[in-house]
Formats: structure tokens, C-alpha cells, sequence
């Protein structure tokens, strides 16, 4: 569903905040993106959608190079980014109607979607509000169900459980284990080992650019060691910065 | 007291000067040395606008002069810029001291209000030095020239144009802390502005438009008495009740001389140390009650399932894509005083007065109105330059990228083409333009009722350089948006962007004029149609090779955007 051949993003001259990344995602697996402060998991993820363009290499959505056709392939994801704050002066009706119309949903699905969606994260009472009256854990579900409007088949959440209440977190990793049984995908970033060990099928640890592991918890716990807590073997695949 | 250069120091580089700092993902010396150029091109665009105001000043002076009205430009011009602090001073005020994020961000620090306040204050009055220059400093500086001042005229001027605005933005300070005692800014923060900036508005609008009145009615009254005189003595006494608190000012620099001026400069600096102190004192009460309301939460508001599906329209993507840059302008004061109801007032302002220069009625319009008029091409060229003036004196175009602020990567994960986006957000401003246009035209059209084929011979080529500026406006705040800002007054205010928009607009009144200024050389009498066809093709070319230039470009045009 998503791959990335040998990218490579740099800002100045030398420095490379994703450097020769391969990778090749499956449908009907949660993926964990993790690493330290300032790996690259955000800027992989701005590339893989559409907001930086990689240097090198090649990054497909879908089989749809999101280079050479954007429109096409930014409609084979939703994407939540690790900045709830967007369009605070709108309500959320407004701004939910305003994406649903960005990607074509009809109204009667927009309706049945955003009813559905709204008391699934209890925000159903307050779509009326300006999003600038929502606390960061209410703009964090807003935007959630403005992603999944249009019933995207990948999703691509950048820090996705911050600021969530522990019920709506809760929902929400329901939701993720659900999409990817459907045979979809979600790739999230996450700092709380925790989440990644109870969530992820795969992790994906990055540091200084590079993929210095991928597979799954337990692959990493034969690799480094049974007895290891997931904290040491994530501090000696980076380095312990 | 001795936290506020400090924080000063912090809240103009997190605000005012962020624009200029090297703020981005790497603070490396090439992106230094970048803000740095963008500074020194601003600077030099300033430059070019008090260029051309500074040959106005002195020209000015120059008149008043062969009117024996030596000391009028003085009187007038520190009045003038106390109006034009209060005026525009407000929006500033107001953002920076209830608005700005960086504010709301030092509240849990131990720092005194009062501190915070001056802090604040000071950056509010760094801001609005930026009109003075425009608006005072040509004429002091015209003044002196005329005058053939010394050394002394230009020391004082240089302090009075630092002192001129304190008095002024206390009283607005003070005036916009008072309202903060009665409105819960947090559930009302954009009424709250709405409110404070139309009533300063009206307010200062009021006075000016009344001391105006008062000031011609009387000087009619003693013109027609046969009192000609000294002119001076006679307009005078009318300017100084215009800003009383700023007349030792005015004494200064007319006495720059003797003894009196400088007894009038201490006074003055009095004066603004008691506004000072005053502001220290009151605003201590005043500054942490208001401040702390506007860092609330609002109320929640429950929406019945009817209102959802009202609120499910049945709009196409441009129309909504439009409605959402729409709303969010309508929503925010900030964007919605300046980049919409300020351009309309300046309008109405402009046109009342020339409106209130045909006084005589229709009799006085028809002696200019004869059948050569519509003729002749002079007169269609300088109807051209003037309503594209009026028409881009709103900034919604060069804006529109930098007021996405941080939601401006959202522009890029959308599928919707980049070329389809550029396209709307020039749909709006142009919307916007037209109107203005409607405005002017419509009275024009109104007072000398030229033949539809003229209007139409106007219409047509302007509508077309309307779109031609507003995409170069596009492409400037695409090449460099000012996307990180602490409030929304940074992204339409505080943007060079503005600056390079109308500069693109001065461009094509400055090309047309040179056009009126090669006719009248030559004394050509040219076809006003064959003027408005040739402007048409010649605007079609442009149009197309910009539009082409964006299709090519629009992956590098967004490439600011991350």
C-alpha cells in the first residue's frame, strides 16, 4: 500500500533528515513510526504525504507516485498531523462539511459519516462550536473525524493519541485495529513505547534518517535479547542519545 | 521595572521583527544573511514611498507659504499624526495586548502586569512609528527644508517624532483596558475588537470630520468678513484645539529658536512622562484583568441533529473552498477590519470628500462634463489609473497564503490541484475588488453619466489587470509567506508582502501614467477605444503569461509551504 524507495530529504546543504529510506507497507497492519526527537518520522511522513518533496528516490500511495500524481494519490489517504490547532475560526460542522467536499463525499454519506463519527467520539454536542473554543484533546478528535470522512484506506496519524482522554484513546485504537482487519493500513508516530508494544503490529524505529529496525515487537525482543525492556532495546537501537 | 527591556526585547522578536528572524528549520548563516536582504528591500520599498511623499511635504510647505501660511504645516501635522496613531494605532493596541500568543504564553511567569504592559506598549508604538514615517515624517522634513533649518529644528523633530504617538496610544491603552472591565473577552474576544476598533474609529472619524467643519465654516466666516490678514493667526487657534495635549509639540518646532521652544520641548516631554507614568500606574489595575479573561475558554453550545444536517450545503468545492476563506475573514477582526472594513471606510472617506468638492451640484459637475471629455484619453487614462487604485486597496490576495498560517501544510495534502487553489483564493480578492469598483464606479457613474460603452471600454481592461495583480500578489506571499506568526495582525499587517502588493499595482499606475505623460507631450488625440482594445490585448498577453508561469511553477510556488 505505501512504499518508499531509497528516499532521501535534506534541509542545507548537509544535513539529511531522512537519508536512502526503503520502505514497503502492507494492508492489514498497524505500523508504529518510532524514534527519537528529530529522527525523520515527520518529515517521512510530510513526504509520504504530499507536504515536502523527497530530494531522491520515489514514494508510491497506492502504486500512485504522490510526485507525479498528487491529486491522485492524496485521495488514498487521510492524514492527521501532530498540530490539531487548524481552521480554529470555523465550527466543527463547518469545517467537517468543508473537508467532506474537498473529497467528493456525497451528502447523505457525509451526514450518516459525520453523525456517526461525532457521538463515536463524543463530540456531537459541540459541532456547532468554533474549533477555537475546543480544548487540544477536542481539535486532536475533530480533526480525527475529518480524516476519516471520506473512508480512506490508509491512514497516516503523526503523534495521534496526544491530548486524547483515555476513553477516546481508547476508541481510537479500536478504530485502528478495525481498519487494518478490513485489510486497510494505518501508520502512526508515536513516542510511548507503550503504545507501539500494545498497538502495532510492526514497528518502524528511525534514527538520524536511517530505519535501523523493522518488525515486530517480539522480532525485536529475539534480536536484542529477551529479557530487555522495550526502553533499553529502543535506547540501544538509537544509540542511547 | 526592570523586566520590561527584556521582555520587550522577547516580544518584538516573537512578534514584530519574526518575520526578519532566522526562526526557520536551520539557523544557518545563509538564512541569516535572507532576512537580512529582506529587510534592506523593505526598507528600500519604504524608502521609495516616502520618496515620494517627501517632494510632497516640501511642496506643501512650499504652497501654504504663497498663502502666507508658513507655521499651517506644523500646526497640522503633529494633530494629524496624533488622529492617525489613534486611528490605526487601535488594531495594533488591541492585538498586541490581548491577541498576541507570545503574551498569553509569559502569564504564568513572575512577571508584574504592569511590566508586561509597558513591554507590550512599547511594541504596540514600534509598530505604528512604521505610519508615521509615512504619514509625519516627509512633512517635518519638508518643513525643514523649506524653512532652511538648523541643527536644533531637526534635533527636536527627531525627538517630537519619537515622543508624537505615546500620548495618543495611552488614550487608546487606556480607552480598549476600560472596555476589557466590561466585556468577558473570552467569550466575546472578536466582538470585543469589532467593538473597541469601530468605536475609536467613529470616534476619532467624529472628531476630525467636526473640527474640519467647525475649522472651514469659521474660516469662511471671517474670509467673507474680509478678514485675509495673517491667515496663519487666524487658522491656527483651530489646530491646536485639534489635539491639545500635543501643542507644545507644535510649539517646539515653530520656536525651534528661542527659549520658548525649549520650555515647550520640556513641557512636552512632561507630558509624555506623565502619560507614561500614568499608563504604569492604571494600567497595573486595568492590564491582568483583561488579559486573563482573554486566556479563557468559551462556552459550549449543543447542535441538534436538524442544524447538522442544515449545515451539510449543498455547495460545489469552489464555492466552499471559497466560503471557508470567506468565513475565516468575516470571523477574525483582524483580518476583517483591515483587509475589508478599513478599504471600504477609506472609500467612503475619499468619496464623500470628493463628493463634498462638487457641492455646487450638478451645475458645477456639467462645467467640467462636456462631450470632449469622454473623448478624450488623458481623462479615460486617469479614470483607468484611479479606479485600479481604489479597486486593489484591499489586501486579500497578498495575504491569502500567510493567513493559512500554521494550517498552510493542510493546502498540501489535499487533492485538489495547485493551480485550482491559486484560482479560488484569486476568485475572493477579486470578488472583493469588484466590489470596490462598483462602489467608485457607481457614484462616478453617478455624477458625470458617461455612455455605457465608455464604462464598459474601462470595465473590460480592468477587470482583466485586477486579475493580473492579484495572482502577482498570490505568487509574491507563495514565493515568501509569512506563515509563522504569534496573532493574526502579523500575517496582514506586520507583512512586507502588503508592501510588494502594491507595489505590483504602482507598477501599472506608474506605466499607464507614463502613457498620459507621452500623450500629452505629443498632444495625441487617440481613439479612447483603440486605447481600451490595445489595453485589453496587451493585459490578455500578461494575464496568459502569468497564468502559464503558475501552471509551470506550481510545485516550486508551493514549495515554502511544509
Amino acid at each position: 500500500m505505501i512504499k518508499l524507495k531509497n528516499v532521501t530529504k535534506k534541509f542545507g546543504k548537509d544535513f539529511k533528515a531522512v537519508d536512502d529510506l526503503s520502505l514497503d507497507l502492507e494492508g492489514g497492519k498497524i505500523y508504529g513510526f518510532l524514534g527519537p526527537n528529530g529522527a525523520g518520522k515527520t518529515t517521512a511522513l510530510k513526504m509520504m504525504t504530499g507536504i515536502l518533496t523527497p530530494d531522491e528516490g520515489q514514494i508510491l500511495i497506492n502504486n500512485i507516485d504522490i510526485v507525479k500524481e498528487p491529486t491522485l494519490a492524496k485521495r488514498e489517504f487521510g492524514f492527521v498531523s501532530d498540530d490539531p490547532d487548524i481552521f480554529l475560526k470555523l465550527k466543527g460542522i463547518e469545517y467537517l462539511n468543508f473537508v467532506g467536499k474537498i473529497y467528493d463525499v456525497p451528502n447523505n454519506k457525509l451526514r450518516a459519516n459525520i453523525m456517526e463519527l461525532s457521538k463515536k467520539f463524543k463530540m456531537d454536542d459541540v459541532l456547532n462550536n468554533k474549533i477555537e473554543s475546543y480544548s487540544h484533546g477536542m481539535r486532536q478528535k475533530i480533526v480525527l473525524i475529518a480524516t476519516m470522512l471520506h473512508k480512506p484506506k490508509i491512514w497516516l496519524l503523526d503523534e495521534p493519541l496526544t491530548g486524547l482522554d483515555p476513553k477516546s484513546s481508547f476508541i481510537l485504537k479500536e478504530m485502528m485495529r478495525e481498519h487494518v482487519e478490513a485489510g486497510n493500513l494505518v501508520l502512526f508516530s508515536t513516542h510511548v513505547l507503550d503504545v507501539a508494544e500494545k498497538v502495532c503490529d510492526v514497528v518502524l524505529l528511525i534514527d538520524k534518517g536511517k530505519l535501523v529496525f523493522q518488525g515486530s515487537i517480539k522480532d525485536m525482543k529475539e534480536k536484542m535479547g529477551k529479557d530487555s525492556s522495550l526502553e533499553k532495546m529502543f535506547l540501544e537501537l538509537v544509540g542511547d542519545e | 521595572m526592570s523586566k520590561i527591556f527584556p521582555l520587550t526585547k522577547v516580544l518584538i522578536k516573537t512578534s514584530l521583527f519574526s518575520q526578519f528572524s532566522a526562526s526557520e528549520r536551520r539557523k544557518d548563516k545563509k538564512k541569516i544573511s535572507k532576512g537580512l536582504k529582506i529587510f534592506l528591500i523593505g526598507l528600500f520599498i519604504l524608502f521609495i514611498f516616502a520618496s515620494t511623499l517627501f517632494p510632497m511635504g516640501y511642496s506643501a510647505y512650499g504652497l501654504a507659504k504663497d498663502l502666507n501660511l508658513d507655521n499651517i504645516i506644523i500646526s497640522l501635522v503633529v494633530p494629524v499624526a496624533g488622529i492617525t496613531t489613534i486611528f490605526f494605532g487601535v488594531f495594533s493596541i488591541i492585538s498586541v495586548f490581548y491577541m498576541n500568543k507570545s503574551t498569553q504564553s509569559l502569564l504564568h511567569l513572575p512577571i508584574k502586569s504592569k511590566d508586561l504592559l509597558m513591554s507590550n506598549f512599547i511594541v504596540a508604538l514600534i509598530s505604528n512609528y512604521f505610519l508615521l514615517i509615512i504619514f509625519v515624517l516627509p512633512f517635518l522634513i519638508g518643513v525643514g527644508i523649506g524653512i532652511e533649518a538648523g541643527f536644533m529644528y531637526y534635533l527636536y523633530a527627531t525627538l517630537i517624532f519619537v515622543l508624537i504617538p505615546i500620548i495618543p496610544s495611552v488614550i487608546v491603552c487606556i480607552i480598549v483596558m476600560l472596555l476589557t472591565s466590561f466585556f468577558n473577552i473570552a467569550k466575546y474576544k472578536d466582538r470585543f475588537m469589532y467593538i473597541s476598533t469601530l468605536l475609536v474609529i467613529t470616534v476619532s472619524l467624529a472628531y476630525s470630520f467636526g473640527a474640519q467643519y467647525l475649522f472651514s465654516s469659521s474660516l469662511m466666516e471671517n474670509l467673507l468678513n474680509g478678514t485675509f490678514g495673517d491667515l496663519d493667526s487666524l487658522i491656527i487657534p483651530y489646530t491646536r484645539k485639534l489635539f491639545p495635549f500635543l501643542n507644545s509639540a507644535s510649539d517646539t518646532l515653530l520656536n525651534y529658536k528661542t527659549i520658548f521652544g525649549l520650555f515647550s520641548f520640556i513641557t512636552f516631554v512632561g507630558f509624555n512622562l506623565i502619560a507614561l507614568v500614568f499608563l504604569y500606574l492604571v494600567g497595573d489595575k486595568l492590564y491582568l484583568k483583561g488579559i486573563t479573561k482573554s486566556a479563557g475558554v468559551a462556552q459550549k453550545k449543543t447542535l441538534t441533529k436538524k442544524q447538522v444536517y442544515k449545515n451539510i450545503n449543498n455547495n460545489g468545492l469552489i464555492r466552499e473552498m471559497l466560503r471557508k476563506d470567506w468565513l475565516i475573514i468575516k470571523r477574525t477582526p483582524i483580518y476583517m477590519l483591515n483587509l475589508v472594513i478599513v478599504t471600504f471606510i477609506t472609500l467612503i472617506i475619499m468619496l464623500v470628500s470628493m463628493m463634498a468638492s462638487f457641492s455646487g451640484g450638478e451645475e458645477a459637475l456639467s462645467i467640467g462634463v462636456g462631450e470632449g471629455t469622454f473623448q478624450n484619453p488623458v481623462i479615460y487614462l486617469g479614470a483607468f489609473i484611479a479606479l485600479l487604485f481604489f479597486s486593489s486597496m484591499s489586501q486579500i490576495a497578498a495575504t491569502s497564503i500567510s493567513r493559512e498560517g500554521q494550517n498552510a501544510w493542510f493546502m498540501k495534502t489535499i487533492p485538489v490541484d495547485y493551480v485550482k487553489q491559486i484560482n479560488i483564493k484569486v476568485l475572493l480578492a477579486v470578488i472583493f475588488d469588484i466590489i470596490s469598483i462598483m462602489i467608485v464606479g457607481g457614484i462616478l457613474i453617478f455624477l458625470f453619466r458617461p455612455p455605457i460603452i465608455y464604462s464598459l471600454s474601462l470595465l473590460v481592461p480592468l477587470i482583466i489587470v485586477i486579475f493580473i495583480q492579484n495572482y502577482l500578489s498570490i505568487i509574491i506571499d507563495l514565493k515568501r509567506p509569512r506563515l509563522k506568526w504569534a496573532n493574526e495582525q502579523e500575517a496582514v499587517k506586520q507583512n512586507l508582502n502588503v508592501l510588494f502588493g502594491m507595489v505590483v499595482t504602482l507598477v501599472f499606475c506608474l506605466l499607464l501614467g507614463a502613457l498620459i505623460f507621452l500623450i500629452s507631450l505629443k498632444g495625441l488625440a487617440i481613439n479612447i477605444y483603440i486605447i481600451s482594445g490595445v489595453l485589453t490585448l496587451l493585459f490578455s498577453i500578461l494575464l496568459i503569461l502569468v497564468l502559464s508561469y503558475i501552471r509551470n511553477k506550481k510545485n516550486q510556488l508551493f514549495d515554502k509551504i511544509s
